[in-house]
């Protein structure tokens, strides 16, 4: 009963969690902002949890940058596919 | 007032698009779906349905966003056909109890605490290769929307319409991505 009352000022962890990610994201609401930050101020686990999501969202958005200025096709790969394109298209587009 | 009539895309024009969007498109394909020829694939459809509706691109200037557009939904369309399985079902029981409080407490386990050695191992190469093996690891579903997120400047409404789910399917989805995640690296290199 104790947990109840206190889940429902401070939210269990699962929930805390859920805020922490949802945070990242998008803008979370006064009472929201409140309850994360009460729960964060006495929970060990959930303000460890944060950093490594910090770390973890670092990370990904760090790799979207890259992957998408790497070239994972050669010059002559890429060449040759512009070509297999517009071979494809024609004949699809205008059968003979 | 002086309106300049929109050129007609012509096939010469077409080909054009083709010779200056494919390097672009298909890095971005292949990071979608970690897989050339997958993304040669979805990269050839998508030329053949840009061509189908040429009409509705109204400038050649935003061309790089209209294709791309075309490729996201190409991209989830390959993902829902191949992976039919519901992806709203999510479960959490691994990680909380039924009161919502962390099973573990391993969570605690510090990683690189300070933010120095942090930015060290966002350089190092085996890490990396160690993060993208977890990433790799998700369900595909998940991964998509994973991918998703990020390149659209993680604005959420636009991929829950493009995935069918609704918001909070979604950032449930992201946490327990990210549960995984956390956990996978914690093992295959924290722990190591």
């Amino acid at each position: 009963m104790l947990k109840k009352i206190i889940h429902f000022f401070i939210l269990s962890c699962k929930k805390t969690t859920f805020l922490i990610e949802k945070k990242l994201h998008t803008s979370l609401s006064p009472l929201e902002k409140l309850q994360l930050q009460t729960h964060l101020y006495i929970c060990k686990n959930c303000t460890s949890y944060k950093h490594k999501a910090d770390f973890l969202n670092q990370l990904l958005t760090d790799e979207q940058t890259k992957a998408l200025n790497e070239n994972h096709f050669t010059e002559k790969e890429m060449n040759d596919l512009k070509e297999k394109f517009k071979v494809e298209l024609r004949r699809k587009t205008h059968p003979i | 007032m002086n309106i300049k009539p929109q050129p007609e895309l012509t096939d010469t024009l077409f080909e054009e698009l083709i010779e200056s969007h494919s390097h672009k498109l298909l890095n971005r394909a292949f990071y979608l779906l970690s897989n050339k020829e997958d993304a040669e694939d979805v990269v050839q459809e998508v030329f053949i349905v840009a061509y189908s509706r040429r009409d509705t691109l109204h400038n050649v200037l935003s061309a790089e966003a209209w294709l791309q557009g075309i490729l996201h939904n190409k991209v989830v369309d390959m993902y829902k056909e191949r992976y039919r399985k519901p992806m709203v079902n999510i479960n959490f029981e691994h990680y909380f109890d039924q009161n919502g409080e962390w099973k573990q407490t391993d969570i605690t386990n510090v990683w690189e605490e300070t933010p120095d050695s942090l930015d060290t191992l966002l350089d190092n190469t085996d890490f990396r290769q160690s993060f993208y093996d977890c990433l790799d690891k998700l369900p595909p579903r998940w991964k998509i929307a994973i991918k998703l997120c990020y390149l659209h400047g993680q604005k959420a409404g636009k991929i829950c319409h493009e995935l069918e789910i609704t918001t909070t399917a979604y950032w449930k989805l992201l946490q327990r991505s990210r549960l995984q995640l956390r956990k996978c690296i914690e093992i295959n290199w924290f722990d190591k």
